[in-house]
Order: C-alpha cells, then sequence, then structure tokens
C-alpha cells in the first residue's frame, strides 16, 4: 500500500488563503485531490475526515459530491493546455459550468459569461466568448479556466500548481487576479514558495506525504522551525549567495513505494537522532506555528 | 530584417578578442510556416531575428527570456540542430555553419550539451557506462582500459557510485539521470557546453545539488557554459553575463550583478519584477505587464517590446532601438534607456497610458 497522503490535518477559515507547498511525491497534490474526491480507483481515502463548514465530504454519496462540485469546491488544475474541451467554445464552457448547477436561460448564462471573463482580465470577452480555445494562449486558457472555477462563486477554490505552466510574467498577471478575488477562499499548491508568499496568508509544508510545518507565511519565509523547511528555503539560489555553493539537502526525495520508517525526512536530516525513528507530532508553538519535528 | 545591429561588441573589462570562443554574429533562424495550395512557404516564424552576441573561454553565459523568445532555437542553432538561415557562428574563429563534415566533427568534440529533460535524454535500452562513453567510442581511438578508467572518474566526479554504471536509466532519479547526462557531456573534455534548462525539471532541493556541481566542474574543466533558463534567479546565481531576449531578440547585455541591479531596457526590468520572490530578498515594486508576447509570424514594428511597454512613444513603432552600449559593458536596446529610473516604472501595477502608449489597450493577441 502506498501512503500518499499520511496523518494530514489542517484548516482554512472562511476568507482565508492557506498555500501548500512542497516537491514532487510531498502529496500535496493528493490532498487537493482528495478534498474533491477525485482520487482514481484503487486509490482512496483510509481514514480521516474533510469538514466543509461541519459537513464531512468523505461521507457524502458520489451524487451529492456531484452536486458540491463546481459549486461549493472547484479545482483549477496545472495544465491549461488540456483541461478545456478542444471542440466547445470557451464561453461554451463557462455557460455549461453556470447552467450545471443554475437555472439560468441561454441568453443571462452568456451575458454571465461573459462578466466573468471580464473580471479574469481577458481583453474584448464579447469576442473571446466564442472562440475556440485552440486559439487561446496558455494564460488566456487558465483565466478560462478560473473564470469557470469562479462561475458559481464556491465557498472553496482549490488552485493546484495555477501558474506552473505560465511564463513569469503571465503568472504574475494570473496571481494579480487570485489576489483581487474578494470573498473567495483559496487553497493554492505549488512547489514555489514565492508564488504562496504573494497569495496566501498562511502556508503549509508537506514532505513525503506529512505536515512538517504549518504557520503564517511570513514567520516560516523569515524563521523557518522545521529542518526541511529551512533546507528548502536555503536552496534557493539568491543573490548573496553569488560565487559561492549553494547549500544543498543531501538525497532525494523519497520514494512512496519505500518510505523510511517515522519521520520521512530523517534520511536527509542532519539533525536526526534516535527519536526521528518514530513520527512527532505536529506540535503548536508559543508563536501559534505548527512543527512536527522532535528538534523543533 | 532591416535593422542590422552592429555584431561586434566589446568583450568584458580585462579581455581580448583572442577571449571570445563563440562569436555569433546577426544569426538568424527562421522557421517556415507551409500551407495553402501546393503546400508553399507563406510566412517565416523569426525565432532567432538578428542576434549578436559572444561567449568567452571558461565563461558562464546565461539566456534568459520567455518561452517564444528563441533562447533555444539559438541554443540549438549553436549545436546546430536548428539550421540558420543567415548569419555566422564562429567557435575558435571557425564558422560552424560553413565547416565542412571533417572540422564539424573536430568542433562537435568541443562542444556538448546538457538537455532540459533527464527522462527523455538517456536511452533506456543502454546502460550508464555505455551513455557516457558513446562519445568516446565514436570520437577517440582509445584503449579500453584507458576508457574504463575516465569513465570512472567521470561517475565519481559527478557524484554516483562505480555500481551504478552496469545500471540503466530507469533506476535512476531525476537529479542523479542530470548528473550522467553531465558525466556524457564531460567525456570528451569539451570546451563549450550548451545546457537548455539543465535544472528547471528537478525538484529544488535536488536542483541546488547539480548546480553546485555545474558550478564546480565548469572551474575544474574550464568550460565555457551557455545556460538557457527560464528562472532568474538561478540564471543569475549561475551566470557572470546574462543576456536577455524577447521576440527573437537580444534586449539587453550586461554582467549578471550589474544587470539585476540596474536593468535599462523596460522588458528585463518588468522581468524581474515578475520573478515572485520567495525569502524576500530583494525589494522591488512589482510591474505586472498587459497583454501577452505578439505571434513571432508578425512581430510589431520598430521596438519588438512596445507593444507591452508603458514607456512607448511614436519612435518605438518607427524605428527599432539598436542593441548599444549604454554603460561601459551594459548593452540594452532601448530608445530611452538612458531615461529610464525607478520613478518611470508604472504606477500601482497598473501600465500607465500615455498619449502614445498602446499599452494596456492593445488585444492581447491578433485575432
Amino acid at each position: 500500500m502506498v501512503k500518499a497522503v499520511d496523518g494530514v490535518s489542517f484548516h482554512i477559515t472562511t476568507g482565508g488563503r492557506l498555500g501548500i507547498v512542497g516537491e514532487s511525491g510531498s502529496g500535496k497534490s493528493v490532498t487537493s485531490l482528495s478534498i474533491m474526491r477525485l482520487i482514481d480507483p484503487p486509490g482512496r481515502i483510509v481514514e480521516g475526515e474533510i469538514l466543509l463548514k461541519g459537513r464531512d465530504l468523505t461521507r457524502l454519496t458520489e451524487r451529492e459530491m456531484r452536486e458540491l462540485r463546481g459549486r461549493e469546491l472547484s479545482l483549477v488544475f496545472q495544465d491549461p493546455m488540456s483541461a478545456l474541451n478542444p471542440v466547445y467554445t470557451a464561453g461554451a464552457q463557462v455557460i455549461e459550468a453556470l447552467q450545471a448547477h443554475r437555472t439560468l436561460s441561454n441568453s443571462e448564462a452568456r451575458e454571465r459569461a461573459i462578466q466573468l471573463l471580464r473580471m479574469v482580465g481577458i481583453s474584448a470577452p464579447e469576442r473571446r466568448v466564442d472562440e475556440f480555445p485552440h486559439k487561446l494562449s496558455g494564460g488566456m486558457r487558465q483565466r478560462v479556466i478560473i473564470a469557470m472555477a469562479l462561475a458559481n462563486e464556491p465557498e472553496l477554490l482549490i488552485l493546484d500548481e495555477p501558474t506552473t505552466a505560465l511564463d513569469v510574467t503571465i503568472q504574475a498577471q494570473i496571481l494579480d487576479i487570485v489576489r483581487g478575488l474578494r470573498r473567495a477562499t483559496v487553497l493554492l499548491i505549488s512547489h514555489d514558495i514565492g508564488v504562496v508568499r504573494e497569495i496566501c496568508d498562511e502556508v503549509v509544508v508537506m514532505y513525503g506525504g506529512r505536515v512538517m510545518e504549518w504557520g503564517q507565511v511570513d514567520q516560516v519565509t523569515r524563521a523557518p522551525k522545521h529542518p526541511y523547511t529551512r533546507g528548502l528555503l536555503s536552496s534557493i539560489p539568491n543573490p548573496e549567495m553569488r560565487g559561492k555553493p549553494l547549500r544543498t539537502i543531501g538525497g532525494a526525495v523519497p520514494n512512496l513505494l519505500n518510505m523510511p520508517r517515522g519521520c520521512p525526512f530523517r534520511p536527509r536530516c542532519k539533525q536526526a537522532v534516535r527519536e526521528c525513528m518514530e513520527m512527532p507530532p505536529l506540535e503548536s508553538k508559543p508563536d501559534n506555528s505548527k512543527v512536527a519535528c522532535w528538534l523543533a | 530584417m532591416s535593422n542590422t545591429s552592429n555584431p561586434v561588441q566589446v568583450p568584458p573589462s580585462g579581455t581580448s578578442y583572442n577571449d571570445v570562443l563563440v562569436d555569433i554574429r546577426n544569426l538568424k533562424t527562421f522557421f517556415p510556416i507551409r500551407s495553402g495550395f501546393l503546400n508553399r512557404k507563406t510566412e517565416w516564424v523569426k525565432a532567432v531575428n538578428d542576434v549578436s552576441l559572444q561567449i568567452l573561454r571558461g565563461e558562464k553565459f546565461g539566456l534568459v527570456g520567455e518561452s517564444g523568445c528563441g533562447k533555444s532555437s539559438l541554443a540549438r542553432s549553436i549545436l546546430r540542430l536548428d539550421t540558420p538561415q543567415a548569419g555566422e557562428i564562429r567557435f575558435e574563429g571557425e564558422n560552424i555553419l560553413k565547416a565542412s563534415a571533417k572540422s564539424l566533427r573536430a568542433i562537435r568534440r568541443d562542444v556538448q550539451t546538457i538537455f532540459q529533460d533527464p527522462h527523455g535524454s538517456l536511452d533506456p535500452r543502454m546502460n550508464v557506462r555505455s551513455i557516457i562513453s558513446e562519445g568516446l567510442a565514436v570520437q577517440d581511438k582509445m584503449a579500453r582500459g584507458e576508457r574504463r578508467e575516465l569513465v570512472e572518474h567521470l561517475i565519481d566526479r559527478v557524484g554516483l557510485r562505480r555500481e551504478h554504471l552496469d545500471r540503466y536509466p530507469h533506476e535512476f532519479s531525476g537529479g542523479q539521470r542530470q548528473r550522467i547526462g553531465i558525466a556524457r557531456a564531460l567525456a570528451l573534455k569539451p570546451k563549450f557546453i550548451v545546457a537548455d534548462e539543465p535544472v528547471s525539471a528537478l525538484d529544488l532541493s535536488v536542483q541546488s545539488q547539480v548546480l553546485n556541481l555545474l558550478t564546480e566542474l565548469q572551474k575544474e574543466f574550464g568550460l565555457a557554459i551557455l545556460f538557457v533558463a527560464h528562472d532568474l534567479s538561478v540564471v543569475e546565481y549561475f551566470s557572470d553575463r546574462v543576456g536577455v531576449m524577447y521576440l527573437g531578440k537580444l534586449v539587453e547585455l550586461a554582467d549578471a550583478r550589474e544587470l539585476y541591479a540596474d536593468a535599462r531596457m523596460p522588458y528585463t526590468l518588468a522581468l524581474l519584477s515578475a520573478a515572485p520572490d520567495a525569502t524576500n530578498s530583494r525589494k522591488r515594486e512589482r510591474i505586472v505587464l498587459k497583454g501577452e508576447v505578439p505571434s513571432p509570424l508578425n512581430p510589431p514594428s520598430g521596438c519588438p517590446f512596445r507593444t507591452r511597454c508603458w514607456m512607448a512613444r511614436d519612435i518605438c513603432a518607427q524605428q527599432e532601438p539598436e542593441l548599444r552600449e549604454i554603460k561601459p559593458f551594459h548593452w540594452a536596446a532601448c530608445h530611452f534607456a538612458e531615461k529610464l529610473e525607478p520613478w518611470h516604472r508604472p504606477r500601482g501595477n497598473q501600465p500607465t497610458t500615455q498619449e502614445t502608449s498602446e499599452a494596456g489597450v492593445r488585444p492581447d493577441r491578433q485575432p
């Protein structure tokens, strides 16, 4: 059995912006798919609960879940090239998202779709609404997808690596839009802690399917408490490091099939001690951050 | 094609022309688009449009830009994987675009490459030993024992173990595969390595290991490296000098430190400001550009960046700015390079619409 996500707990307050950072195999995307209940069989949620305003999503039937997806929960995937249906116009796909959960006449839905496209920064939305995805650039497609995700004003908007496939200047535009979304509660998943810092108030750092650290973004980036977070932050090349070797974390990200016992970071951790053979709990610190490390 | 920029730039201080290893002059790499009746060539994608630059011996030259700016086409042209339409690429004085098969073979020894994709760039049916020694087998009449020794030395040097030599690529992680790719590139003791996004497929914690390895080996072997990447912080860290490309043009070129501290081309400034910053290592005002890169099929007249530039005036549409030396060893292609000051940056993340500026009103893409 592969434990992609193991014992992960966190919460987002209404209107909050939480980021999850982690490297490949950290379980960040599986966490977001679990919230949407989109884990492909034979994978499944073995235990735990996902509470949306007190309602446990893991206990809902597939039909109830379908009602929720797109209306209360929306997910934006990484790859804007494959997330749109090539045989429908951009507008038709936004309209479909609108009409799936609400009774709207075709002309009302079209009006609303144009409004949404304008809101995500698409110029000339009256014209773009009738264009097919292949006519749109990656940045434009990602905007259309965000418009679809926002169509029904969801309680929670999950963005899974929303800008990873985009150029930096286009990324800056998309992040600007996300930052400007009032009311939306956002869960942003990214490998790039810089992107999380742009948008989020809080960050959860995941590694090997576990939460390593959780706190205010500024706190975590300025004074990381977990050795993994420290190592990760100091591997980022910065101008002061020019001409000097970068600090590195030795070894490689563990394979999910062959997870080390105890703390998943133990084999790469310079400070590891015998206690680390057992997974430390995520404990609150005086400054309200939470860290899963025996030594923190 | 009308404006041919001055091809010879004075190399950085303390160097003479003899130090130039790769001299690229007025390089144009275009790709035809065929369409219509009889499949005629109807249009050209001007991937690299009149670029001149010099790479010095032992220099780490970084090339940055967004997708479609031509940085990879430039790298591929040097490797002769793409065929340029015009211009010269001189390697130690010899134009590799016109070289005979024999001298090209010699040049190929000296010019090696590291690819982006650690999964697709190693032959899955060859073991690591054959992968690393393949170039030696083709290029060198080396005794078997000698070759074996060299391969073992290389595998040690890139931080893998000798028992790894008998394994196959699928048994390795992305970072390890990239190390194998580096060992393969070094096997022929090249003078120049073209590295196109060598670390962008790697996780952050592995990326720094590979960057450190490249830096060490560059020093040890005295290599010149053309480092093509989209990640600005990686390029700044790694490179001695940095060139910025936009829509097939080289728009700025300077010492890495200088470029990051005092960009003189609005596009460079916008690009630098757009990069998310994880650690607050620099404070700069974010510039969010309107619109997207225009199609290279139909680049704007004059300055390629004018359609998104908040400084654009009439002259920018009429006349293409030359890449000129703004300060010693700092080149920029902008009519207003001297005037670009922090207070000229657009306010409040919105490009200011000056009377003649098209920024902000132009559709993001041509219909």
